[in-house]
């Protein structure tokens, strides 16, 4: 009885909205509530609240689920190692013509004593340009999510005593050991075409040292070493003479051009130490005083 | 000496990436905007000409990355098919920076705005590099490098959600890079090579002799999983709703359309050009892939059908789509795999005309974004309506729309393989799902509703969102077209398609 009703009500229904004598809205928008427009204020609220049941459901199940992928992801990766090659045999297919070749003419195709340099900067370069992006990316990000709004007193008040404190020891160890560590990073960073990865290793030294000088005499001093304008000119210069340099080297390789680019390895070392200085002191500054 | 136009694809790359680096330093955001969209463009422009180049002649090349011979150095590599998504992919990046423009001025704070058009340079270089590239580790730099900006691009917009949700998604995608990676090293050291071409000779040679049979298939599983994590296949696809759903119109559409064919577009590569589909069919593979894309197809739809956000009801039809794309991939045949790759350019038009149709629909109704409030707003800005009718109608598949064909071509694709009573069964179902959701939307903002309801919403309306958006209408009259086009004229590109993946 009450389904039959029903159904003939349905008909009905669909029969009157078929030939439009009926508002559809009733009816096809099942899928929406009726509820009174959002206000601004309401939606934080709302949202702070569903978020809070959200994550109560998810640490009910969460520990256990994550305990069994963990366990599964553990044996899966176990039982492919143990079939893998082992370790450092001579017969391992990654001993083939590639590395032969990395290691035999390394240095006479690319210029590069060292055959890690050879291969980073030279055989396989347009990833390490592409991981040079990755870090000229990541501060940006940072940047996206801590940078402040240049004009805002409110938060420069709240933020200078604390920086105005400076710590003795920290102070003197540092005095006599910046001019050093610079010092060994420019040596490692005009040595980098002899030594594996020195663009790297020597970036991050000339950043520790950064990093050391805005921690031992606070955030002034460095700003007076490196200002926010130096700053970010140096990140730019950097990679983009990256960029334009190992663009120019690509262009001349692939079509077959005399190459007049010599000592060029140095110079692509040179600013990739600068990419690399600049991140982890842009990380640096940006997480411990959010800018630079 | 090689012919100027096969430096394009590197040129056109290098350009993003400078455009990118660029951009961080200029320092207004309208500049940034400009050179961004400029770069696009030319890019678009660029690839149009490596395709006609690469489909009238009949040829693919390797562009070797600086002087190094093949198994030694980088290199991309550029036939027929990787240059029609590249074409696509940049031409559809203009067009949604170009819609999505009012808001991304009014929502991202003028200090962010330069660094956002970074990202989005940056996202440009990773798809275009991960179209061309020919060796699997410059994939997975690149995969680094979309990951970071996709990432970026949601939490530009502050707002407590977003970061949530922007949290969540660096964490998913993470976890897909990191299983990418680990796959990437077993493999290379079964085969000793990174270069697509000296790979795939080396995972046949595997494939003959039996040898390192597990690494092997953990090292396909976890590198298809990672990828899939990455382009939100379904059981991976948690993190997408809050993400494309929250973030700004513009980064929804590049989201929802771009950055998820990039890693889908590398799949694709990969499965064609290295493991060979039928090593993925002997492994099992395929068949996880096609249980979880037709399952995708779905739940995608159901999911969508209980939402009443509209963006996040999209973003949920995206996981749909994504679905049906792995079904292609799932089916295991060349014809699945070609009607994979016209879907990809499918919903690379369709869902960004979609989310720049409503965000301008819910601008127009006071930034309101659930279905209820933007009643009748289709009348409020005629095109944007009729934008967003178009993309549903394509979306649930009408003859003459792009859905349609590429629906036609995945059911064509079915029938030679031993699936297809259930792959039929689980398109038809999920067009009835899609449209479940469509037309409720479709009739929503076409049906007026009552007087006092459209004053309250025209309450909340800014007179300067009312006023007609020019870009807008050009980016939604482009995209329209691109939607007829693929529906009506398709056979010249599933022609390029064809000769794509046989020159692959």
């Amino acid at each position: 009885m009450h389904e039959d009703r029903r159904d003939k009500n349905l008909r009905r229904r669909l029969t009157s909205w078929v030939d439009g004598e009926r508002e559809p809205k009733d009816q096809t928008l099942f899928v929406m509530e009726q509820r009174p427009p959002r206000r601004a204020r309401q939606t934080e609220e709302e949202f702070e609240r569903k978020d809070r049941d959200r994550l109560q459901k998810f640490f009910n199940w969460y520990p256990a689920a994550a305990a069994v992928i963990c366990l599964v992801m553990v044996a899966v990766l176990l039982i492919a190692v143990m079939n893998m090659p082992g370790f450092g045999q001579a017969d391992n297919p990654i001993n083939n013509e590639v590395s032969d070749r990395y290691l035999k003419h390394g240095r006479e195709e690319t210029g590069s004593e060292n055959a890690v340099t050879a291969m980073i900067v030279g055989y396989r370069g347009f990833d390490t340009f592409g991981e040079s992006c990755v870090m000229f990316l990541a501060v940006a990000a940072v940047m996206i999510l801590l940078a402040r709004e240049e004009h805002r007193p409110a938060d420069a008040d709240t933020e200078e005593p604390e920086e105005e404190r400076a710590d003795l020891i920290l102070e003197q160890a540092a005095r006599p050991l910046i001019p050093f560590m610079l010092l060994i990073a420019a040596y490692m960073l005009l040595h980098s075409e002899t030594t594996p990865g020195g663009g790297f290793s020597g970036g991050t030294l000339l950043g520790a040292g950064l990093i050391l000088t805005s921690a031992a005499f606070g955030a002034e001093s460095a700003q007076r070493l490196l200002s926010r304008r130096q700053y970010s000119a140096v990140r730019t210069f950097g990679l983009l003479a990256y960029g334009l340099l190992y663009g120019a080297y690509i262009f001349i390789g692939a079509n077959g051009l005399q190459n007049h680019l010599t000592r060029l390895f140095l110079l692509l070392d040179l600013a990739v130490g600068l990419v690399v200085a600049c991140t982890i002191y842009g990380f640096y500054a940006l997480f411990s005083r959010g800018r630079i | 000496m090689r012919p100027f136009v096969e430096n394009l694809p590197f040129l056109s790359i290098f350009l993003a990436l400078l455009a990118g680096i660029v951009t961080a330093a200029v320092r207004s955001g309208r500049t940034a905007y400009w050179i961004t969209t400029g770069v696009c463009a030319a890019a678009a422009a660029m690839h149009l000409w490596v395709l006609e180049y690469t489909y009238l002649e009949g040829l693919r090349f390797t562009y070797t990355m600086g002087r190094f011979l093949a198994p030694y150095g980088n290199a991309l590599q550029c036939g027929p098919l990787q240059a029609l998504l590249a074409s696509a992919f940049s031409l559809v990046m203009a067009t949604c920076l170009a819609g999505g423009r009012r808001e991304l001025f009014q929502e991202l704070k003028p200090g962010k705005q330069r660094l956002y058009f970074t990202m989005v340079n940056m996202l440009e270089a990773s798809l275009l590099a991960l179209t061309y590239t020919n060796d699997v580790f410059t994939g997975y730099v690149f995969i680094e490098i979309s990951t970071i900006a996709a990432c970026s691009l949601v939490m530009a917009k502050d707002s407590g959600p977003n970061l949530v949700a922007a949290i969540r998604y660096l964490f998913m995608s993470l976890m897909g890079s990191g299983m990418f990676l680990i796959g990437l090293t077993m493999l290379n050291s079964v085969t000793g090579h990174l270069l697509m071409p000296a790979l795939a000779e080396a995972v046949a040679e595997l494939r003959l002799s039996g040898d390192y049979r597990i690494p092997l298939t953990v090292a396909v599983g976890l590198m298809v999983a990672g990828l899939g994590v990455k382009s939100a296949m379904f059981p991976f696809h948690l993190w997408l709703p809050d993400a494309h759903g929250g973030a700004a119109t513009a980064s929804s559409a590049i989201l929802s359309g771009l950055v998820l064919k990039g890693y889908i577009v590398l799949l694709l590569v990969l499965i064609l050009r290295v493991f060979s589909v039928e090593l993925l069919a002997e492994l099992g593979a395929a068949n996880v892939i096609l249980a979880f894309g037709l399952l995708g197809m779905l739940a995608g739809s159901v999911f969508a059908i209980r939402e009443n956000h509209i963006k996040r009801m999209l973003a949920y039809s995206t996981v749909a789509q994504v679905g049906y794309i792995f079904m292609g991939i799932g089916l295991g045949t060349t014809e699945g795999l070609i009607a994979s790759c016209f879907h990809v350019l499918v919903h690379a038009c369709c869902k960004p005309l979609l989310f720049l149709c409503a965000g301008r629909l819910s601008a127009v109704s006071g930034h309101h974004k659930s279905l209820r409030n933007l009643r009748g707003s289709a009348y409020r800005d005629v095109g944007a309506g009729l934008g967003f009718t178009v993309g549903a109608l394509s979306m649930i598949g009408i003859p003459l729309f792009g859905g349609f064909v590429s629906k036609f071509y995945f059911a064509n694709a079915a029938l030679p393989t031993g699936m297809t009573a259930l792959t039929l069964l689980a398109i038809a179902l999920s067009t009835v799902l899609n449209a479940l959701y469509y037309v409720p939307a479709l009739l929503a903002i076409w049906v007026r509703p009552p007087a006092e309801d459209e004053l309250a919403i025209l309450g909340d309306t800014h007179a300067e969102d009312l006023a007609p958006d020019r870009f807008f209408a050009a980016a939604s009259l482009l995209l329209i077209l691109a939607v007829f086009i693929l529906g009506i004229f398709y056979h010249p590109i599933t022609d390029v398609l064809e000769a794509g993946v046989r020159l692959i």
